[in-house]
């Protein structure tokens, strides 16, 4: 069972790292500029999203997940592999990209917030498909962040097992 | 002198990168290798002689730990040398991994330049020697 992780110092201490790295590894990793906005004045994109995260254990116990649109994540693999979108095996490129984009913010994220003495285990990015239930579910709680990226909303969400 | 190359990494696009870097870097590929993990890695370092090997450390069925473990039993394997390219942070684990032979580290997202030159180095220096 993920629980949230609620002491307020804390959350706020690792909001603010899960943003500096989510947008510098959005921008070196898939080449997007994401700009973190006020989930108060977002809205679902009304389209099909694909949502992943990454298990950590070690030090601590949680997950690093991103849920973004379906087209995003084509847009990011025609990015990363240096192709047109009309080029790159769409489906299967995003998934990929996508996977990858989360493990690595997820890494980075750690080793911002404990330091890079702990070990941590990752499992492997577990990804499906989501509909705007699933959006405004996870955007209503206070463990995600909201970025604009390339004109859309991505939302990118942090638990951490309370001990 | 061309090298056989073996890439290790569960994100196959992750792998392309890497191998566009290397042709793009113009270092002298024989045959480059792909494997998802690190038990297919080993499968293919059985069977044909590789110069460098660059390798994820979190990946399903084998991890890049383990299979360093394996290599550095082998007395054959343990010569080649391995560079870890990995979301990995923890100073502890680099630090282990290195004292099992792993010649350098590269943490995603990495820059094709990086890439460039430590294959370079290492390589060259497997020439040199």
């Amino acid at each position: 069972m993920w629980k949230i992780y609620w002491e307020k110092k804390m959350l706020d201490e690792h909001k603010t790292i899960l943003s500096e790295v989510s947008r510098d590894v959005l921008m070196r990793y898939v080449f997007m500029f994401g700009e973190e906005c006020e989930k108060e004045n977002i809205m679902p994109d009304n389209l099909d999203y694909l949502n992943v995260y990454v298990a950590f254990n070690g030090h601590c116990e949680g997950r690093v997940g991103i849920i973004a649109p379906a087209e995003l994540c084509i847009e990011m693999a025609a990015n990363v592999i240096g192709t047109d979108i009309e080029d790159c095996n769409c489906t299967d490129d995003a998934k990929d990209v996508f996977e990858e984009l989360t493990n690595v913010i997820c890494g980075q994220f750690l080793t911002g917030a404990y330091g890079d003495e702990p070990i941590f285990n990752l499992s492997p990015p577990s990804i499906s498909e989501a509909g705007e239930l699933n959006w405004v579910e996870i955007s209503e709680n206070d463990n995600s962040l909201a970025f604009m990226v390339e004109d859309t909303t991505v939302l990118i969400y942090l638990e951490i097992e309370r001990r | 002198m061309s090298y056989n190359i073996l890439i290790v990494d569960d994100s196959r696009t992750t792998r392309t990168v890497i191998s566009k870097t290397l042709n793009i870097a113009g270092i002298p590929i024989n045959r480059l290798h792909e494997a998802e993990n690190g038990k297919v890695a080993l499968k293919i370092l059985e069977d044909n002689w590789v110069d460098l090997v660059l390798a994820d450390i979190n990946m399903p069925e084998m991890d890049g730990v383990e299979m360093v473990n394996r290599m550095a039993r082998d007395g054959l394997l343990k010569t080649i040398p391995v560079v870890i390219v990995s979301t990995e942070g923890s100073q502890t684990r680099i630090e282990e991994m290195r004292a099992k032979g792993v010649k350098a580290y590269v943490r995603k997202p990495f820059t094709p330049e990086l890439i460039k030159s430590l294959v370079e180095d290492i390589l060259g220096e497997k020439n040199a020697r």
